[in-house]
């Protein structure tokens, strides 16, 4: 009959549903909880049909679901049978209370391992995982000229005639957009104060390329760019709110460099485009504005009008390959126009990767080094456990006699481990949002998405995870391990049943100390590798600290003051004004060398600063060195122009010849040339003397010999560097650097000042000590280096913890066999040496493993090391040594408790 | 006040005689009938049912279910509350009437689970009568 399947039914389901209760509950109440539920499903089906039953069921589900759980947790009554969870829980909770120094350093392990994990996951998941913010950022390239084979770059600009290629192609390129970046001065008001900002100069379809629209107003027309292009500009989120975020600004008119402009959009606080460069971190616009030029009528032969970068979008779901081929398609139609420039060679990346290619290197090695570190954490971790659990041998034994069974005494000992993991997990999370906010402020400010790291939940969620399995796995192990000890082999130790030969001592038996042999070893091999990559990213970062990149940032404070070309329309106004500005800036106090520059090094990156970079072709007419090939004999190279004081103020090296003479001659144009031009063109004899043609008809004589000043990496020179007088060539000198006697920052303020007095509408900006951007070029080895080094000492440490409770863990356990040597006539300093050699040898057999390991990091960071072989001996051979020291140390401390026994009294105890 | 006004103030002055009493015989008992209190809902349904007959659990749902106006308690609950009760000595195993199925367990209100409920019930009255002074509730129609 209907009515009786249906309550055959429903009694399925409620036994279902009792299966959440526990075993005990179900074995006692069971029965009967089911047999009531039997009686209300025919009631209910009676009442009110199958409307009635369905709700039944539902609510016994509920029901289920709220006491099956809350009968774990809390029991009802306490049966007679152990193992409850929450009685478990309780139990755990006493016992951990009772062990208050095992507790801290298993949570101060777990704290450190986690928030170094948590740390470099979240820049990790920051910086590369998380996609970009733009419609379908899988589609956008950047793509860029390699000069690699002619002595350039590999990622250099493009001219303006090869992006207008990129745009007419067909094919999988959908689109694509040219970049330029300049730096005017904004004034919101005609006669307002200026102030410096980057300006993107853009290909008006940038916007819709990268999928973004602004949030106030509209973005640029297709047809706004080129020479009748109306003025219009659309800012940048960090302007806007700079300018006082006034959403009226759209329609308003603002003054760049003089001229006025249109904002017609603010871009939303999301957007934020960098473009990014070889040379230089990414830099971020303050406002853009369409060419005022059309891309194709660009010179493509004037390497000072080559600076476009291109962003282009191919069609969703092409392959990588085809975007290449289709770039090399439109190498092809580059190189078939200019058929007698050298080819040029295009190459794609995608915008991801282009962005991150930089820090992958430290990404991957801190990845690393965090891996490592909570390796030899979790090993610690077993090792604790492991000891904890002998320790409790004895106490496991009693309660296997009493009843417990094996799963139950596991659990018992898993949810003490899982207990200590999640909240090992929570404080590591802790540590980790605190390490974070360290990292960032350590962070070289080219960080890819660097305002963007900080611990969100989802990495919290994730780290006690972790850490809740970390517990759990480095409990069950030995825990496992633990249970299959035989109450008969526990209870043997006891002294009164000494007559049974002892196999084992108070830390447990044979196999107990191959395990912790084991881990030592295991922890001793990790430390090793993680030490050797720590020495070498520390002797990385101490060889480019100590090179020497041509110049003394010492007492060297340098400024921007950007001179505007309306306001001195005349040449010898321009000059008239850079005397005055040095002759006030020697008159303050402290000050020592005044000079000026065009292009400060490390600076081509720094936002305020100017991306100006000149650079001309030259040759040597004449030289030795000349093979007579006119492509061979000129040379590509960065035209600085400085004044004369520039040399001194900044203490360049003089190698040959003389530096700028105080008073110019006239018709003579000086110029210096670096080493690396001397070397090539003048291998034999002297350039002093030599005479090369320049712009304008004019010829440079060459007075001296510099070093160069190393515009872009520290350690490493550049291109071939001339240097011309700005006196003789360039009127609107932008960078000021002076020399003082003390700290320099002190004369800030007094610089201001002094341009203030001279000409008060003429910005100062980007007032810096020399000594800071220095450091800041080096901040991304630094941090590489300070955060390696801490995860190898803190592994270093760890390990020495190993092997010291090992040690003296063994001269416990091996006291009775110790002291009857002694008693049958050997000295004390010999059971030292054989308890050391125990640990001696973990440590020797550790190092060895760790060879193979040490390979593989070597060749892994080496794109991290600046002048320093992977296997570099002198980095080996200290960590070697140190590790020793350092164990033996760890091993002698306790092994000199041998010379405290006394082996009469010993046997008169047993 | 009239003549009612005065039988309630009497009454109510013998009420709080007959609890002050009612203790003083009850202290040494105090304590342990205290420690229950308050009970749970659940717990003091579950007493009322079992102080007229012995029941089975879906007969003590069935009373309550009578009883109106009250939600029925789930079966889980119950169960738990039961076994909670059996423990604390509130309740205890009875056996089955002839008349019924043997494998029915079926429960009986224990001495201790008598006071129990008594001295609940006495707590939730006082209760409510305070809440009838303070304009909470309705205040009863004497008859």
């Amino acid at each position: 009959m209907k009515r009786e399947w249906l309550v055959r039914l429903s009694e399925r389901w409620f036994r279902l549903l009792l299966r959440l209760y526990p075993a005990d509950f179900r074995d006692g109440l069971g029965d009967d909880v089911l047999d009531t539920y039997s009686q209300r499903a025919r009631v209910a089906l009676d009442r009110s049909g199958l409307t009635g039953l369905a709700w039944l069921w539902i609510r016994a589900c509920l029901d289920a679901l709220r006491n099956g759980p809350g009968e774990h947790l809390r029991p009802a009554v306490s049966w007679r049978r152990t193992g409850n969870w929450g009685r478990d829980f309780e139990l755990a909770r006493r016992r951990l209370l009772r062990s208050p120094m095992f507790v801290a350093a298993t949570l101060g392990t777990l704290m450190v391992g986690l928030g170094a994990f948590a740390v470099v996951y979240t820049a990790v998941d920051k910086i590369v995982l998380t996609p970009m913010p733009y419609r379908e950022p899988d589609g956008l390239y950047v793509v860029w000229r390699d000069q690699s084979v002619s002595g350039g770059v590999a990622r250099d600009w493009l001219a303006g005639p090869d992006v207008a290629d990129l745009q007419n192609a067909h094919g999988v390129i959908e689109g694509a957009a040219g970049m330029r970046l300049s730096v005017p001065a904004l004034s919101v008001r005609a006669d307002g104060e200026p102030q410096q900002v980057l300006a993107m100069l853009t290909s008006p379809n940038i916007f819709d390329l990268l999928g973004a629209t602004p949030i106030i107003g509209r973005g640029f027309g297709a047809h706004e760019v080129g020479p009748t292009r109306p003025p219009i500009i659309v800012l940048n989120h960090a302007l806007w709110k700079r300018l006082g975020s006034d959403p009226a600004i759209v329609g308003s008119q603002v003054w760049l460099s003089g001229a006025p402009y249109t904002v017609i959009g603010v871009m939303g606080p999301d957007f934020r485009f960098v473009r990014h460069a070889t040379l230089g971190p990414p830099q971020e616009p303050d406002l853009y504005i369409p060419f005022a030029f059309h891309l194709a009528d660009q010179d493509p032969r004037d390497p000072n009008q080559t600076t476009f970068a291109a962003v282009m979008r191919v069609r969703a779901g092409t392959l990588p390959e085809r975007a290449a081929a289709a770039v090399d398609a439109v190498t092809r139609v580059i190189n078939a126009r200019n058929h007698q420039t050298p080819r040029v060679q295009l190459h794609a990346i995608h915008l991801k990767d282009d962005l991150i290619a930089p820090v992958r290197p430290t990404l991957l090695s801190l990845g690393l080094a965090a891996m490592f570190l909570v390796l030899v954490l979790t090993v610690n971790l077993a090792s604790l456990l492991l000891a904890r659990a002998t320790e409790r041998e004895r106490e496991f034994a009693v309660s296997r006699a009493l009843g417990a069974n094996s799963a139950a005494i596991l659990r018992a000992i898993v949810i003490e481990g899982g207990a200590l993991g999640f909240m090992g997990g929570g404080l590591g999370a802790a540590a980790g949002w605190w390490g974070a906010r360290f990292l960032v402020a350590l962070a070289p400010l080219d960080l890819p998405r660097r305002s963007e790291i900080a611990l969100d939940w989802r990495v919290a969620v994730v780290v006690i995870a972790v850490g809740l399995g970390l517990g759990v796995m480095a409990a069950v192990l030995p825990a496992a391990w633990v249970s299959h000890v035989s109450a008969f082999v526990s209870l043997r130790r006891d002294r009164s049943l000494a007559m049974l030969p002892v196999m084992s001592g108070i830390r447990g038996t044979g196999a107990t100390q191959r395990w912790r042999r084991g881990i030592v070893v295991a922890q001793v091999a990790l430390t090793v590798v993680l030490l050797f990559a720590g020495g070498l990213v520390a002797r990385s970062f101490e060889r480019l600290v100590a090179s020497d990149p041509g110049f003394s940032p010492a007492h060297v404070l340098t400024f921007r003051v950007a001179m505007d070309p309306r306001l001195f329309p005349e040449a010898n106004e321009a000059f008239a004004f850079q005397e005055r500005v040095e002759t006030a800036l020697t008159s303050l106090p402290g000050v020592r060398g005044v000079g000026a520059t065009a292009a400060l090094p490390l600076t081509t990156s720094a936002p305020q600063n100017s991306v100006w970079s000149w650079q001309e072709k030259v040759g040597f007419p004449g030289a030795p060195g000349n093979a007579g090939d006119a492509q061979r004999d000129s040379v590509l190279v960065d035209i600085i122009a400085a004044r004369a004081g520039y040399i001194d103020a900044m203490s360049m090296h003089i190698v040959d010849g003389q530096p700028f003479t105080r008073n110019r001659p006239d018709n003579v144009y000086e110029t210096l040339i670096d080493r690396q031009l001397a070397r090539r063109f003048f291998p034999t004899g002297t350039p002093i003397g030599a005479s090369i043609p320049f712009i304008k008809g004019k010829s440079l004589r060459v007075v001296g010999v510099v070093r160069q000043t190393r515009l872009a990496n520290l350690h490493e020179d550049g291109r071939p560097q001339l240097f011309i007088r700005a006196e003789d060539w360039v009127r609107n000198i932008p960078v000021w650097v002076i020399k003082t006697t003390g700290d320099p920052r002190a004369l800030a303020a007094d610089v201001r000042q002094v341009i203030r007095r001279i000409d008060p509408r003429i910005p100062v900006s980007a007032v810096q000590a020399m000594d800071d951007i220095v450091t800041d070029a080096l901040r991304q080895q630094r941090i590489s280096a300070v955060m390696i080094g801490g995860f190898a000492i803190g592994a270093l440490l760890l390990a020495s913890m190993g092997l010291f409770g090992m040690i003296s863990g063994s001269v416990v356990r091996r006291h009775g066999e110790l002291a009857i040597r002694l008693a049958l006539g050997a000295n004390h300093r010999r059971m030292v040496h054989l308890a050391l050699g125990e640990g001696v040898v973990l440590v020797v057999i550790g190092m060895v493993l760790a060879v193979p390991g040490v390979y593989a990091v070597g060749d892994l960071i080496r794109g991290l090391l600046v002048d320093v072989s992977p296997w570099d001996p002198l980095t080996l051979s200290t960590v070697t040594i140190g590790l020793l020291v350092v164990a033996l140390a760890a091993c002698y401390l306790p092994a000199r408790r041998v010379m405290r026994i006394d082996p009469a009294s010993l046997l008169r105890q047993s | 006040m009239g003549t009612r006004g005065a039988i309630a103030h009497g009454v109510t002055g013998m009420r709080a005689a007959y609890m002050r009493g009612a203790y003083f015989f009850m202290a040494t008992d105090r304590d342990r009938i205290d420690a229950h209190l308050p009970l749970r809902p659940v717990e003091f349904h579950i007493l009322l049912s079992l102080a007229t007959a012995d029941r089975h659990g879906f007969g003590i749902i069935e009373d309550i279910e009578m009883r109106g106006d009250v939600a029925v308690p789930d079966v889980g609950t119950m169960y738990r509350a039961l076994a909670r009760m059996v423990e604390s000595g509130l309740i205890e195993a009875a056996p089955s009437p002839h008349s019924a199925d043997p494998r029915r367990s079926y429960y009986r209100i224990a001495a201790l689970g008598v006071r129990v409920a008594k001295a609940e019930a006495r707590r939730l009255d006082a209760l409510a009568h305070a809440a009838r002074l303070g304009g909470l509730l309705d205040k009863k129609k004497t008859t």
